[in-house]
């Protein structure tokens, strides 16, 4: 039953024939609405109001680059974790609502054991930091490490009580480094490591722009903060000891502290796994291109574009310094075999770069919407998708939203004499009034990502037609991909939801309303150099990020029963 | 049991080497003077539950049987379980009544819960949902897990997954909102959890390992440290921390029963299965069912669990389907006219379905086989996916529960009867009473009385 028939494809281009929707630009879907409590009318917030913390349980990434940190032991990659849940376009959104399964419970049990055997027979960071069975190493231990793994000192109990643990298994296994060993599993199950306890513990915040009831994350809850914020892991001796000494609530402190921070390597991690959730990129990982339709295609390809458009990114972040607006012009790439393999027939491509390499990419290319990743990823199995593509932009770039498809279609017709490219095809979508509301602002910006088909190979016509890529962003005309790039670069929602996608991953949720004075403070401070670094500086030091709603621990009620 | 081979477990078998064999003892039924079915201690066997799900629907012209009652004919999608067919119910005709907020969300929460799902978008953030209530196996798990090793298992195939739209799309089993229980995809790694170090077989003696207390000793010390951090919490956090609490006292109890010889069941048929390959090359999907669907059968012959959970695909899933052209959810968009391709893979899932049926069918016990005691439930997101209907929703209820379901009847139902009734008859036919199930428009105190004895 193998057809190759051109018709597939239609649900995607059929987006959002429902809904109301103003006929101008993207004023009734963008999430920022009247500003709220703006006395003075400068278009910012006069006030926070503080969101509430909640629990966080710790991302993949984040459990095995904090077990390599605490440890020095690698997690065997092929040790399962309880999987990470996206909500909202973002892991930490999900994992501040979800919680450790049964299953994952065994899972962590596995490989807490694995690395806390490892560690007692190696240590080879050297963190243990005394002679083992010495007199008083273990509960010295104990307190070391439990600061680091609970990013906070124990309490006098909780040494008490993982000391006891380490005896226990010394004396009963009869050797010392079975105490270590037991203690360094046991604290990577507690949920003091798993869960990261945020929850604002701090003072009363004190300040003419923050909404009474507001408290402090407390130093230990900015140490944690900071450090899985920016390096995606758990907080170094140097943050703990800021924090011990205070210097994380004092605003004037903080900053050298949060620089320094940022201006460590790790703090990659962060943007890399800020575009990657952005532009969806995991899924790439599963993506499986149709052979017949394109020859490059197979399991390699989408893991390699991935790699490359993250290394691009984070070149142009950390190493070229580029503004983030020209993320969307620059004809550069990361070059690795697969997206060679890509570009090789790019008119005009010299393909002079070695593996690894920051490229100059052909003229037709320019930015991040025009790499294969991005145009693999928002494509379907067998052809682009102008309407994925352009509903990427609207959601994922600028934080538009765009509503449900409506529930029953229709088909697209099939290419024909008449309609030989997707631009006639789709014209229906855009003139019938039913599909017009959402495909007039679709399509236009993906019709510009014509010339790149389904896994992003450079093309000039579609059945023997030549593909026209002009099209319009919100009044911006453009002739070509490139205009759509410049477009965006342009557009001014582009500062503001990066601003949004970075505080909705920090924080693990969607701002509310009384955090816009913080998004548009970010903004501003964003738009004065557009650097990446400067955000994330920014970030750590705004009200939003370092205040919580008072947390409110209730009493168990009855249908709990207090256990 | 296996009455006849079908052309993909021939396939399997001439791939045996890489697959599970399955060494089943000496049949050696015990049965009391009325001829019941008893475990070798005298205990009644239990009775089990599981739910086998699939994304993107069906196409109704060619699932909903063309005749109605006992011996029903099958329909074109149904002609896979033509083996198994005296284990299978069909019900048709019913209705999702918790809404139709979201297409394929809505379906997924209504009929794996008989709740309305909770939509997670706020200030138009890209779509989320989850679950309000807990889905059938997990409130069926709380009135007959008890004492089980596993109070309950999931497994998935497909990996094809929508994994940035919350809890509704990633998981089929829930606890509640924003907490689930994620499924096994790899047959290696389910059968290392059930048979694996921790298995406690029949008639074997208790380990002796010092270590065992040290880690039961362990989760007492995470136990004293989350009530610390309890106190702190407010409701919500603290009901997630409760949650990850029930599965540390799980595990500690069976860090335990392996100190001591348990008081389980002795289960004439319950052997370990010979550990299965990591991976199953170009059938993957296939041979991956039928192995885990195999390895379910002896957990459950073995008493390790009472129910289960089949992800075969899950909800908007794009898994690519041998011979087509594109993943599953655009094929039901896309594809014109009668959609062929959508309708072959339909009858593909059914033949999974079917080795299911098979592998349980396959376990003797007591006077019979496992299936006859089983009562599984069979359904989708949507009925047609194209449209996102949920009305006239594909469900089928396959096993004999014991003498509690009537079997090989297909029920029509002449009124859009609410579709929580067919849930509410599993939950009877569990043996479990219950005066009514669901939430809103999904709460029904009658149960689908056609499917049940």
């Amino acid at each position: 039953m193998t057809h190759r028939t051109p018709w597939l494809l239609l649900f995607s281009l059929a987006l959002g024939c429902e809904g109301t929707i103003g006929d101008s630009a993207s004023r009734d879907r963008d999430p920022t609405p009247e500003i709220p409590n703006d006395d003075d009318g400068d278009g910012i917030a006069d006030v926070t109001i503080a969101a509430p913390a909640t629990l966080r349980r710790l991302t993949q990434s984040q459990y095995r680059n904090s077990v390599r940190a605490l440890t020095g032991i690698e997690v065997p990659e092929a040790t399962a974790l309880e999987p990470d849940t996206a909500s909202n376009g973002f892991v930490s959104v999900g994992n501040a609502r979800t919680t450790i399964s049964a299953r994952g419970v065994e899972q962590y049990e596995e490989a807490a054991y694995v690395v806390a055997a490892a560690m007692a027979a190696t240590d080879p960071g050297d963190r243990i930091g005394c002679e083992v069975g010495s007199a008083g190493c273990l509960e010295s231990f104990v307190r070391s490490f439990g600061r680091r793994a609970f990013r906070r000192p124990l309490t006098e109990a909780e040494v008490t009580r993982w000391r006891a643990v380490g005896e226990d298994a010394a004396s009963t296994l009869g050797t010392a480094s079975a105490g270590i060993e037991f203690v360094v599993a046991g604290m990577l199950q507690s949920p003091h490591f798993l869960f990261r306890a945020e929850l604002g513990s701090g003072d009363s915040v004190d300040s003419d722009t923050v909404a009474e009831g507001a408290r402090q994350f407390d130093d230990w809850e900015m140490a944690s903060r900071i450090a899985f914020t920016v390096c995606d892991e758990t907080p170094d001796d140097a943050l703990l000891d800021a924090a011990a000494a205070g210097e994380l609530t004092n605003e004037r402190t903080l900053r050298g502290h949060v620089e320094r921070v940022v201006a460590s390597d790790c703090a990659r991690r962060s943007v890399r796994t800020l575009f990657d959730e952005v532009f969806g990129l995991a899924e790439l990982a599963h993506v499986t291109k149709d052979p017949e339709t394109y020859p490059l295609a197979s399991s390699a390809l989408g893991p390699a574009l991935r790699d490359s458009l993250l290394d691009t990114v984070e070149r142009w972040a950390f190493d070229e310094e580029r503004p983030y607006d020209e993320f969307f012009t620059a004809r550069q790439a990361v070059l690795n075999s697969q997206v060679a393999s890509v570009f090789a027939t790019d008119p005009g491509y010299a393909d002079v770069g070695a593996e690894g390499e920051l490229v100059e990419t052909a003229t037709a290319r320019a930015g991040l919407l025009t790499h294969p990743a991005t145009l693999a990823r928002h494509s379907h199995a067998e052809a682009s998708s102008p309407t994925l593509r352009g509903k990427f932009v609207r959601t994922s770039l600028l934080c538009q939203s765009v509503p449900a498809p409506p529930d029953d279609v229709g088909e697209l017709p099939e290419p024909n004499a008449d309609a030989p490219t997707m631009r006639e095809r789709l014209e229906s979508h855009r003139t019938n009034p039913a599909c017009a509301s959402c495909h007039a602002f679709l399509d236009p910006i993906g019709l510009a990502l014509e010339q790149f088909d389904g896994v992003g190979v450079f093309r000039e016509t579609e059945n023997g037609a030549r593909i026209d890529p002009t099209g319009e962003l919100d009044g911006v005309l453009y002739d070509d991909a490139a205009g759509l790039g410049q477009a965006v670069a342009d557009h001014p929602d582009l500062m503001s939801c990066l601003v949004r996608n970075l505080y909705r991953t920090a924080t693990g949720r969607i701002e509310t309303l009384g955090e816009e004075r913080t998004i548009a403070l970010l903004t501003r401070d964003l738009e004065r150099d557009r650097l990446l670094r400067t955000l994330l500086v920014e970030l750590l030091m705004s009200e939003g990020f370092r205040v919580a709603e008072a947390p409110t621990a209730e009493e168990p009620t009855a249908e709990e029963g207090g256990e | 049991m296996r009455t006849s081979f079908s052309r993909r477990m021939f396939l399997r078998g001439a791939m045996a080497g890489s697959a599970v064999t399955l060494a089943l003892p000496t049949f050696d039924l015990l049965l009391n003077e009325n001829g019941d079915a008893f475990a070798q201690d005298g205990a009644p066997l239990p009775k089990r539950f599981g739910i086998f799900y699939w994304g993107n629907g069906v196409r109704p012209a060619q699932w909903n049987p063309p005749s109605t009652g006992v011996g029903y004919t099958l329909s074109p999608a149904l002609q896979p379980l033509a083996p198994v067919r005296r284990w299978v119910s069909c019900v048709s005709g019913m209705n999702i009544r918790t809404g139709n907020e979201r297409g394929h969300h809505a379906g997924t929460v209504g009929i794996l819960s008989g709740a309305p799902m909770i939509p997670q978008d706020p200030r138009g953030a890209p779509y989320a949902s989850t679950f309000s209530a807990p889905s059938l196996d997990q409130v069926i798990a709380d009135r007959i897990a008890m004492g089980t090793p596993f109070r309950s298992l999931e497994i998935g195939i497909s990996e094809s997954v929508v994994r940035g739209e919350g809890s509704t799309l990633g998981y089929l089993s829930h606890n509640g909102p924003d907490d689930f229980n994620p499924p096994e995809y790899s047959p290696r790694a389910l059968f290392d959890r059930v048979f694996g170090a921790s298995f406690v077989a029949p008639d074997t003696d208790p380990v002796i390992d010092p270590r065992l207390r040290l880690r039961r000793s362990v989760l007492d010390a995470i136990t004293e440290d989350a009530a610390d951090l309890r106190r702190r919490l407010g409701a919500g956090d603290r009901r997630r921390l409760d949650q990850h609490l029930t599965g540390i006292r799980a595990l500690e109890e069976r860090i335990a029963a392996l100190e001591s010889m348990p008081e389980r069941p002795s289960l004439a048929s319950c052997a370990r299965p010979t550990s299965p390959a990591d991976s199953y090359g170009r059938d993957e999907l296939v041979l991956r069912n039928q192995v885990m669907s195999e390895i379910l059968a002896m957990a459950m012959a073995c008493d390790q669990t009472r129910v289960f959970s089949n992800m075969f695909s899950g909800s908007v899933s794009g898994t690519r389907y041998p011979d087509t052209s594109g993943g599953h959810h655009g094929l039901t968009h896309d594809e014109p006219g009668d959609q062929p391709m959508v309708q072959a893979i339909t009858v593909f899932i059914m033949e999974c379905f079917a080795d299911l049926l098979q592998a349980l069918a396959a376990v003797p016990e007591g006077d019979g086989v496992l299936l006859d005691r089983c009562v599984i439930l069979a359904s989708s997101d949507t009925s047609d996916a194209r449209a996102h209907t949920i009305n006239d929703y594909p469900v089928l209820v396959a096993g004999g529960g014991g003498g509690a379901l009537r079997t090989d009847v297909h029920y029509r139902s002449p009124s859009g009867e609410n579709t929580s009734k067919i849930l509410l008859s599993c939950i009877r036919a569990m043996g479990i009473e219950m005066g009514s199930f669901g939430r809103g428009g999904g709460e029904v105190s009658e149960a689908c009385t056609e499917i049940l004895v």
